[in-house]
């Protein structure tokens, strides 16, 4: 009798730590998944360096990727992709194009596969559809470089760029800026980037001794409509020591090799095109002054949150809609940080130069690491500066 | 005299694009920033010379073929092509003028794989230029790592031949090409005996073969001084979906005006007024701007269809001037 009662206390023991362990949902060995990667371009330092980093996680997480390539203007084609992905048995999306998303994420529901975003901020959809979309149970959350919602400050981060540049040549400082953005249709926020830069200009040239000028943003010369800026751009902004690219560099410097400036004029950019850091800082030409960069690690974000849904799991803190999250970014305006980000993943493509290992992001998972949470994951999303690379 | 004519006609064309773009620009307060007047700005030499020379480039290598009765489809996808692997090389090696002639052989090589798909798929022009282009574009992805070449534009050691004064060196080479070929090789001369009469040609004993081969030689010539130059000025992206006809076609209005031009003169002199005529246009409308989106397009459509419309009844509007001034009498 006494052995029973042992038997059935151990049973009962054992019973409850298999229990328990199949609640918590740590430390589990994740499901075969395959990911659909819909991305914006199929080609470049930011496609190349993401698709090195996935592939470095494949096996610690049990995962494929397959890839396709999105457009910026053409809902049909993005619903095809969308389409095609799902009858490839994609088991989760992540898309960076905020285009369709109603009739996509449709086709996610009808198909069973989640669908997460990337280098997006969904803004069209936030502000037009966000029931639909954002409080859809297929709709996982997404990640959007340079900020979003109340976050943004890209103009404040060009401002301290010039200022920086400034005090680091005192002989011979940006005096007079002009602007170019992409149309507001495409990137809302740009424009009030501009504001933002003239916010601290104009407090700034209250108290200095040398203002600096500005010309007036100018829908007609400054807004590009994704094509290099025209052969007048430098005549209409005669005398400009230096161009506030809130767009990718690469749609200004072309001119500029062209209008004979480059060696002249100063280019701030956000987005970096390869071969930019010939001409950066005190190298080349020393054109580029500042380029702003989005980790590619910061797919993890919506990666992990896909990954929870395909492994049955979730974390205790996550929230009940889905949200879209801002990734801090490189901020690179100086001859250091280049030399550091130039060891990145994301001019290397080495996954051993990432800022997160296979490990690190098994246990930012729910399935990995019964102590991960949402706020940890979202966390590792203000850790993707210039400054981290150094460590 | 009659050189003095010639050189009118020749002339006319372009100072009335000049007059006409002077007074329009003169007219809009968006030409003058701070009180200057920007249209009249060096900024016009430089740009009128640097897109010039491309579209002459690229013109006289589609014109080449379409004098020889061929329509090719792949000038834009060769130029592309060759222009990653003169990019590339050029890049690694450092030097522009290995970057230079990299992108003759390739243009070269390229191009006379179109004429040997074209003669011995015995294919009709259209079909066989579509399918080497879609060829051409998918290597595009293969070659190089499929990344294209964007450094070399920014490099301003490499990019000699995309500036002032280098561009001209590709440009006149390219021209002295064309007219070599047109006048001096009896390729050239029996060229326009095939494009007026192929089978009358053949029977009358001209190797069409030989003759095809020759003629894409020189176009691939041509094709590779476009190339450096379009590789200096630009960042050189992997194409598909015949992508790369559009580039060409962006060139193809200097073609059809500068042979209509070309009739006072010939055919180079006639390519180069009508790309210096456009350029001139382009940068009107960059100072008003008008340089990109519909507008553009609108008025260059309207622009092209009334020349090409005048071109082709200069014959009658020639007979009723003639009427009219006889009935004045």
């Amino acid at each position: 009798m006494k052995n029973v009662k042992r038997i059935f206390a151990i049973v009962l023991a054992l019973s409850l730590v298999l229990a328990l362990a199949a609640c918590g949902g740590g430390n589990k060995a994740p499901k075969k998944a395959k990911i659909g990667v819909g991305l914006y371009s199929d080609a470049g330092p930011a496609p190349d360096s993401t698709k090195a980093y996935l592939a470095s996680l494949t096996e610690k997480l049990n995962v494929e990727f397959v890839y396709t390539t999105l457009t910026q203007t053409d809902e049909a084609a993005n619903i095809t992709k969308v389409q095609e992905l799902i009858a490839a048995n994609c088991d989760g999306i992540i898309i960076t194009m905020d285009m369709g998303m109603e009739a996509i994420l449709k086709e996610c529901e009808d198909a069973g596969v989640y669908c997460a975003g990337y280098l997006c901020d969904f803004d069209t959809s936030y502000n037009t559809n966000y029931d639909k979309v954002f409080k859809n149970p297929y709709f996982l959350g997404t990640v959007a470089d340079g900020g979003c919602g109340n976050e943004l400050k890209r103009g404040y981060d060009f401002w301290d760029s010039l200022m920086e540049y400034n005090a680091a040549h005192p002989e011979d400082p940006v005096t007079h800026v002009s602007f170019t953005t992409f149309p507001a249709w495409a990137f809302p926020y740009q424009q009030q980037y501009v504001q933002q830069f003239i916010e601290k200009c104009d407090e700034y040239n209250k108290t200095a001794e040398t203002p600096i000028v500005y010309d007036p943003f100018d829908e007609s010369t400054d807004v590009l409509m994704f094509s290099p800026v025209d052969s007048t751009y430098f005549s209409k902004h005669a005398d400009i020591d230096a161009v506030m690219c809130i767009c990718a560099g690469e749609f200004v410097y072309g001119t500029m090799v062209s209008a004979g400036v480059d060696k002249t004029v100063k280019l701030f950019a956000a987005g970096y095109t390869e071969g930019d850091n010939a001409n950066f800082g005190s190298r080349g030409n020393g054109t580029y002054q500042l380029e702003l960069v989005c980790a590619p690690e910061s797919i993890t974000y919506p990666l992990v949150l896909l990954l929870n849904k395909i492994n049955g799991v979730e974390f205790k803190d996550m929230p009940a809609e889905a949200e879209r999250r801002s990734c801090t970014s490189f901020i690179i305006n100086s001859d250091e940080d280049m030399e550091l980000f130039e060891k990145s993943i994301y001019l290397t493509n080495d996954p051993a130069n990432a800022l997160l290992t296979p490990d690190d992001v098994y246990n930012l998972t729910a399935f990995g690491n019964e102590d991960a949470t949402y706020a940890g994951l979202v966390e590792i999303l203000n850790h993707m500066n210039i400054e981290d690379l150094a460590k | 005299m009659k050189i003095l004519k010639k050189v009118f006609l020749s002339l006319l064309f372009p100072v009335l694009m000049f007059t006409a773009m002077l007074i329009i620009t003169a007219s809009n307060p968006k030409c003058y920033v701070n009180g200057d007047f920007i249209f009249l700005k060096f900024d016009l030499i430089r740009y009128v010379v640097l897109d010039a020379c491309q579209t002459i480039c690229v013109a006289l290598a589609i014109h080449l073929q379409l004098k020889n009765g061929r329509f090719d489809f792949s000038t834009g996808a060769a130029m592309i092509l060759s222009a990653i692997f003169a990019g590339n090389i050029g890049n690694m090696t450092g030097s522009p003028y290995i970057g230079f002639l990299v992108a003759l052989v390739s243009a070269v090589v390229i191009s006379c794989f179109t004429a040997v798909v074209y003669m011995n798929g015995r294919l009709p022009i259209i079909i066989s230029t579509i399918g080497v282009t879609l060829l051409y574009e998918s290597l595009t992805y293969l070659v190089f790592g499929g990344t294209g070449i964007s450094v070399f534009y920014q490099d301003t050691r490499l990019s000699v031949f995309g500036r002032m004064p280098g561009i001209f060196v590709p440009a006149i080479l390219a021209m002295l090409v064309f007219t070599f070929y047109d006048k001096m090789t009896v390729a050239g001369r029996r060229g326009k005996v095939l494009a007026n009469n192929q089978s009358a040609g053949v029977n009358i004993g001209i190797n069409e073969y030989h003759n095809t081969i020759t003629s894409y030689v020189f176009s691939g010539l041509i094709i590779g001084c476009t190339s450096i130059i379009y590789l200096s000025q630009n960042r050189v992206n992997p194409q598909s979906g015949l992508s790369t006809s559009s580039v060409m076609f962006s060139y193809i209005v200097s073609v059809f005006m500068g042979r209509f031009i070309g009739l006072a003169s010939n055919d180079v002199i006639g390519i180069g007024i009508a790309a210096v005529s456009m350029s001139i246009l382009d940068y009107g409308l960059n100072c008003m701007n008008l340089g990109a989106g519909g507008w553009q397009q609108i008025i260059m459509g309207v622009f092209v269809m009334a020349f090409y419309t005048m071109s082709s009844q200069i014959g009658n509007i020639q007979k009723l001037f003639r009427k009219v001034t006889k009935k004045e009498a």
